[in-house]
Order: structure tokens, then sequence, then C-alpha cells
């Protein structure tokens, strides 16, 4: 019996390699090999098998920088894999599955070593099908306890996608940036605007962050991709107190998708003295009572942009409800429309 | 070293002089001067790399600049540590890492304020509580007087490894259980530390004392059938990368280990037992650190919460007379071997001591910090903690001593004599163990737990001894140190990791092994989850498929 489950193993796998073009990538065919396998072979005998099983590699390279009153404080760098194995046990009309996500987590070998990889993934799939084979049944049970059954379905059938994007390499000169930093955060001391209430400034620092993500997908619907992305942000904060005891702070920064993106030397040092301006003239500002305005207010295009992502987009984020509760999506629909109205 | 003393001095100077700013001072409130203050700073550099099954996991450099702030306000008498308050003394920052003095100077001045703020206002709540509550057992004062110390030792060196060697170390290691396919989580990690520790006080301390160690360790798990999970590790421990064992000892104990565990999987399970049983070297010197060590740790001899096991019994018997136990931080090695509990100053800026904790089985005195208790009212050198905690009284390198000491083999024979006497068929034999714990709060039974990893029954008829699983040593600490009967000639060391109110710090407890006539042992909790369902995933190399596979 064993031997010929050794025996069919590679079969299965030339056939499944066969049928979706060979992934020049080859993370993403130790992926599949394993997912072959754990596809025809996991199962407790009398329990029900998976109908569905994703293999997603995150490849998370970061690198961090910090500096304050013009030294450095911190320097990371860290390169990471991580595996989430996405196990659906029942049909797509109901399943294991639930609003809050589910599978299990393995790290991964960072380095490029097949058995390892797989070794990881078997061990994170075989969480991650007995905690859904117990999510399931909880679920069922669940369910019982309401009368009318849920309106929609828990998954949506999907097409087959076989997409390898370019990876995304972390590329930042870290010497420029650390002497950009040091120098933001020591223009508080150093810069004639601000020198004379440098005493002030209880805190002054400037930081770099650097994620670099690739992201490798498989799963039993044949679906094979790699996609990268990188987002390269940099933030400055000062600030102090001001005579009574009030804290005040001004902190801002720049994102991008690549290290050119963000700002120049001269617009970052040009931002912290701005920054520093503010703080100090904050400082001095009368406080507002916080009762007595009621009335039009202009909302820079920064803040605008906050205030829809903090009150609008919350709203229309499709979220799968709570079991037992029915949403009419027509009610979605209209409070959507009363929103834009105001 | 020198903008810690000059931020020092100017902050003590100038702290509580004028008075508080406060917005709209309807009360005239004097101003308080710090009486004590000091700064303590870890400069680290290490170095980890992971690795399972055969492939590097993680592989991070780190170098750190970290400032524990310690100000206190009040007096040595009553001061805003007193009782519960005791963190309130402490601010930790990150500090620049280029020996940039205004940029440390002006850190180190934002810690303190914040630590000032944070002072008054723990002395203000003390002041109430004392109002508040019923006269204290213990009225010893808030912390110790002592003389300052000042020693400059050279920093310490840059750490430096051949990362690829190393990394290729750890794949060969842990690449050792591709070939145990029961072994379903398996882990070798390489950890190495330089350190150089500065310590600055107002009362005249400036201590640099450099500090440097290297850890190798080889972890593995599995499942029985019955869902218990079985962990074994392998702890490597030098004071430097070069002193580790060589690849091939390394390897030749990560087999052994690998083997053993997979034995492990297939033992029987043993009932909980109430008879004689020899502890291990490495089990007796645990047994000691969680049921001893901890219980003698000055500050749980006072306090509302404390247990205080044994702080009445100072001058009298707590051991057997052939028993004596001391903790020497100043140890960097026992028989060649190297020590993990080594200091050469405590973290409040006091030399280490060696201090004879029981002396022939009379308790002599505690393992003190600057936090006085009644009759003790110096530190004596383990003031010790993680950075970012207020440090307390702790072990370092514990090590018990036996003038009754006899070989090995006469000390099963009196195991089984004494299974015989009891009417049992066998006794027990703890070769290793893993951890421990030890609760010492009054609210809670004064017990200690200690987790074996591998335990033996040894027949009086005379079988071979038999591997069992599942059992853990429980009891109460008076009643179990004083039924050790004897001990044998071989002390062993358990180097580790030691966590408690004052964060993780590493320790040394070295003992001989030792026959206990009544030790108690309980089921150990258990997973219930079956083992992997699938067998691991082939290796590509062909060669190592003939290990049979049991997965179902």
């Amino acid at each position: 019996m064993k031997l010929h489950a050794l025996i069919l193993l590679p079969v299965l796998s030339s056939f499944a390699l066969a049928e979706t073009p060979p992934p020049a990538d080859p993370i993403l065919a130790a992926m599949q090999q394993e997912l072959a396998r754990e596809k025809s072979d996991l199962i407790i005998p009398g329990m029900l098998r998976p109908y569905f099983i994703q293999y997603r590699l995150e490849d998370i390279h970061s690198y961090d920088a910090l500096a304050s009153y013009g030294a450095l404080t911190r320097e990371t760098e860290s390169h990471q894999r991580v595996v989430r194995v996405e196990v659906r046990i029942g049909s797509e009309t109901s399943d294991s599955s639930s609003a809050r996500g589910d599978g299990s987590l393995e790290l991964a070998p960072s380095d490029s070593d097949p058995a390892a990889l797989k070794y990881a993934l078997w061990t994170a799939t075989d969480d991650a099908y007995k905690n859904a084979l117990r999510a399931f049944a909880t679920k069922r049970a669940a369910l019982k306890n309401f009368q009318s059954a849920p309106t929609a379905n828990d998954f949506t059938p999907a097409k087959a996608v076989t997409l390898i994007e370019p990876l995304a390499t972390l590329t930042i000169d870290r010497d420029d940036w650390k002497h950009r930093l040091i120098e933001a955060s020591g223009l508080f001391e150093k810069s004639p605007e601000t020198r004379s209430f440098a005493e002030a400034v209880q805190y002054s620092s400037a930081s770099i962050s650097v994620l670099v993500v690739n992201r490798y997908t498989v799963n039993t619907d044949g679906s094979a991709l790699r996609h990268g992305y990188s987002g390269y942000s940099e933030g400055v904060s000062v600030g102090g107190q001001a005579e009574d005891g009030m804290e005040l702070g001004r902190s801002n920064g720049s994102v991008a998708t690549t290290a050119a993106g963000l700002e120049s030397v001269a617009a970052l040092n040009k931002r912290v003295i701005e920054d520093l301006i503010s703080f100090n003239d904050l400082r001095h500002a009368p406080i507002v009572d916080p009762e007595d305005y009621h009335g039009p207010v202009l909302f820079s295009g920064d803040a605008s942009a906050d205030v829809f992502n903090r009150l609008f987009v919350p709203n229309i984020e499709a979220e799968r409800p709570e079991i037992g509760v029915s949403i009419e999506l027509k009610d979605a629909r209209s409070a959507d429309v009363s929103f834009s109205s105001r | 070293m020198d903008a810690m003393a000059t931020e020092l001095h100017r902050a003590l100077a100038e702290l509580g002089n004028a008075p508080e700013p406060a917005s709209s001072s309807k009360e005239k409130v004097p101003p308080l001067k710090p009486y004590f203050l000091s700064y303590s700073v870890a400069d680290a550099e290490s170095v980890t790399i992971t690795s399972q099954y055969g492939a590097i996991m993680n592989s991070n450099a780190s170098h750190e600049r970290t400032a524990d702030v310690q100000v206190r306000l009040g007096s040595p008498a009553e001061d805003n540590t007193h009782g519960t308050h005791r963190s309130s003394a402490l601010t930790t920052m990150a500090l620049p890492l280029a020996d940039d003095r205004a940029a440390i100077e002006r850190t180190l001045w934002y810690a303190t304020n914040r630590g000032y703020g944070k002072a008054l206002d723990a002395l203000e709540k003390v002041k109430t509580e004392q109002q508040v509550r019923a006269r204290e057992e213990d009225s010893s004062p808030d912390f110790t007087q002592e003389r300052s110390q000042v020693a400059i030792l050279p920093k310490e060196s840059p750490l430096t490894l051949d990362r690829g060697a190393w990394e290729s170390r750890l794949r060969e290691i842990s690449g050792v259980f591709r070939r145990y396919p029961n072994i379903f989580f398996d882990t070798a990690v390489l950890q190495a530390t330089h350190e150089t520790d500065y310590f600055v006080s107002s009362d005249g301390t400036r201590v640099a004392a450099p500090n440097h160690v290297a850890r190798l360790i080889v972890a593995a798990r599995t499942r029985a059938l019955d869902g218990m999970d079985m962990f074994r590790d392998e702890t490597f421990e030098a004071d430097s990368l070069g002193h580790l064992p060589d690849q091939a000892e390394v390897l030749a104990k990560t087999q052994a280990m690998a083997k053993g565990l997979n034995d492990l999987r297939t033992a029987p399970i043993t009932e909980p037992y109430n008879g004689p049983a020899i502890l291990s070297g490495r089990a007796a010197a645990v047994f000691f650190h969680e049921v001893l060590g901890h219980r003698l740790e000055g500050q749980r001899q006072r306090g509302d919460e404390e247990g205080e096991t044994f702080t009445k019994l100072l001058g009298k018997p707590i051991l057997p007379d052939f028993l004596s136990v001391a903790d020497d931080p100043t140890l960097t090695q026992y028989n060649g071997s190297p020590l993990s509990g080594h200091y050469l100053f405590d973290d409040e800026g006091q030399p280490a001591q060696r201090v004879q904790l029981v002396q022939d089985g009379v308790l002599e005195t505690f393992l003190m910090s600057r936090l006085p208790i009644a009759g003790f009212a110096n530190s004596n050198g383990h003031g010790r903690a993680e950075t970012g905690k207020m440090p307390t009284g702790r072990q370092g390198n514990l090590i018990v001593t036996s003038t009754k000491a006899v070989p090995e083999i006469k000390l099963r024979q009196m195991l089984k004599d004494a299974a015989r006497k009891q009417g049992k068929t066998y006794g027990l034999y703890f070769e290793d163990i893993s951890s421990g714990f030890a609760v010492t709060t009054r609210r809670s039974p004064q017990a200690f737990q200690v987790i074996p990893l591998v335990v033996y029954r040894v027949y009086v008829d005379g079988r071979p001894d038999e591997l069992v699983r599942g059992v853990s040593i429980v009891g109460t600490p008076q009643a179990a140190l004083r039924s050790i009967l004897a001990t044998d000639d071989q002390p062993e060391i358990f180097n580790g990791l030691c966590g408690a109110e004052s964060g993780t710090i590493p320790v040394s407890a070295v003992a001989p092994a030792m026959l206990v006539s009544q030790i108690e042992t309980q089921r150990q909790a258990q997973g219930t989850a079956r083992p992997p369902i699938v067998p691991p995933p082939p290796l590509d190399d062909a060669a190592t498929t003939s290990s049979p596979k049991e997965g179902r």
C-alpha cells in the first residue's frame, strides 16, 4: 500500500505539471508538487476531503533606519519567508471558513531549498486541515440555531490563472539615507531658522522604512501567481510641550514605490524646518475652546483624502456578515447614496 | 561613558530645582530632588541564525544601545519604588549607535525627564498607601547604601563571524532530522552576543564591563499516536563562537537526540507515582534552581504577596547536613565547562560575589540586590535584570556540593533498595529535564513543578531500565529538600535562561545526581491532536527513503 502511494506520487505531480504550463520559478514548482501530493493524500478516513487548498508564500524583505537628535539610533534589516496554508472543507455553498480568515502560518526557509519548503508546507497543511475539520463541525452546529439559511455562498469559483511577474527587489542606498536621516533629525539645533527654540524641542527623529514583498500563490483551482510589490516610506517627527504642559508634535512623511520616488534631500530638510517652525508656532498659539465653533471647514487635499478613507471606505468594503445575519444588498446601496449626497 | 556621567550630574544638579512650572499653581509644592539617579547602558551586538530541516530560515544581525534610567525620589528609607511600585523608577530608551555625545546627552535628558515625572507620581501613591495600610511586617528601607565602585574594563571586541561557514554548519545540523520522518518540527539556532554594559550612578559608581556569549541550540518535537507532544533539546554554551564544540561532536549529539526522541514516541506512559527516584545531575540542578534558588531571592522575603517559605528559617537546617549550596557568578567555568550565569558586575553596578547560601544544610543568607530585607542591609552582587526591567535578587551560578557522594552504580543500588523497602517494583530515574517553575506567592500553593524529558523505570528485579513518558515532578519545597538521601560524585551543569519579574537572564546550576526517598509525579498535560496525517514530503535524493514510514 505504502509502495503504491510512493509510485503514484511522481505520476500525479507530472500530470499536474502537464496540465498547467510548468512555472519557471522553482519556489512555485515546489509549492505545486507539495500541493498535488496533499490534494491526493490528505484525508482522515471517514472524514471529509478538502475541496480547496491554497498555498501562499510571502517573501518579506524589510529595511528600517531611525535617527534621533542627529545620530543614528537604529538600523535593522530582515528577510523572512512565511507560508500561509488555507484548507477548505465542505463545498462552495457552505464550508469551514469564517469571517476572520482561516488557515495556518509557518516560517519557510529563506534558502532556496525545495525539500525544506515542502516540509514547512506539509506541517502547515496538516494543521490547517485539522483546524478546518473542527471549524466545519462547529459551523454546521451553529447554523442549526438559525431559521433561515445564509443568503450568500461561502466561496466563489474562479478560473485558473497563471501569471509570473518580475521579482521585486529592495534597492536603496543605505549609507546615503542614513546620512539624510542624521542630517534631518539634527536640523533643530543646526539650522538658523530653528536654533533659537532648539531647547524646547524634546524629540526630533527621522526614519526610513522599506518593505518589499514577493508573493507566491498556488491553489487547487490550478492557479499559479507570482506577484511582487514594494513600499518605501520616510517620516519625520518633532515635538515637545507648550508652557502649560500640552504635548505638541508634528509628524509627516512621504510614500513611494521606489527609493527614488521619495522626497529629495532638499525637500525633506525643508519639511523638517517647516514642521519645527509649525511646532514652535503651536507652542505659542492660544487654546481653542472645543465648543465654540460650528461652521464650514476647508480640508486640505491631504486631510480630505484621510476623511474619505475613514468615513467612506469602511462602508464599501464587502465583509462577510456574522453567521445568522442576513444583509440585503439594496440597503447597502442606499446607504451608499445617502453618503455621497451629503 | 563620559556623556552619561556629564548628563547624570547635570540632571542631578538641576532636576527639582526650579519650582514646578505647573500652570495654575494654586498650592506651592516644594520641589523634590532625586536622591539617586543611575544610567545603565547595554551596548549589544548580536547575531541569530535559525535553520530547520537543512535550510536557513533566518539570519539576522543587530546592534543596539539601550539605556535604563533609574530615578529615585524620597529617601532610601522610603522612596517611589516601595512595594508594588518598583518599576516606577525605570525609564528605558534607545540610545544613538554612534558616539555622538550631544545626541546621547539629549536622549538621556529626555528619558530622565520622563522618569522624573513617573517617579513623582509613584512617590505620591506610595505615601498615601503607607498611610492607609496596616504596619508592614518587614519595615526595611527601600534602598541599600553601598560604597561606590569604579571599574572601567576594556570594551567588548566587535562581534565577527564567518556567517557563510556557520550557515553551512547549521544546515548540516538540522539536516540530520531529514532522516527522522516522525519528527515534524526541528530547529538549530546559533546566537552570539558581544555586549558592553556601562553603569553610572549618583553615588559615584562608574563601571564598564564586557560580556560575551555564544549558544547553539538544537531542538526537535515529535508526537505520539495518543497526541502527546514530546520535545528534546541540546544546548551548547560557550563564551565565544570559537569555543563551541566542533561540528562532529554537535552532529553526534544531534543524532543521539533525534534517535532518543524517536524512541520516546513509542515509550509507554507511566502512571502517577510516589516513591524513590534518582535525579540526574542536570535534573537535580534544575530542581535546586526551582525549589531552592528562587525562594532564596532577597525580595521574596518581604512584601505582602510573598510565600516567604524560608524567611524565618535563617540559621536553621533546611537541607540534609551533607549538602551545601553557593551562588558564585564570578566563576566562568566549572570543571572546564562554561557557565552561563557568569558576570563581573551586577545590573546595579555592584561587583559579583560568591555567596554561601546553605552551609552543611543550614540556611545562611539570601541572594541580595539593593532592596534591603530584615537583617540584610546590603547587596551581595545579585541584583540582576534584563535590559528594560528593574533589577531584583537573582541566581547566577548556583552550585550544589555534597559530602555524601557515592559512585553512580552505588546510587542506583540504593534506589533499588529504597524501592524494594517501600514495596515498589521499580524506582524512577530522571535523566534529562527541560524546565520547571516555582510558585512563591501566598495566594497559591507553595509548589513547584519540574518537567522531565527522559524518564526511566529502574526495576528492582534486575530487568533492564524501561523508557517511559508523560509525567512531571511535583511537590512542596520543604518536604522535597529534606528527602534527599545521597548524591553521586559527578556534578553536572545546566545552562539555561531563567525568567522572572526582572526579566529573562542567563543562569547556570550545577549539581550531582541525587537519590530522593519520596518524589511525587503527576500526569503531564498533553495535546490531543493526532500525528501528521500525510507522511513527510519525499526527499529528492533517493538515498533517504529506506526508513520505515508510519505516519498514519
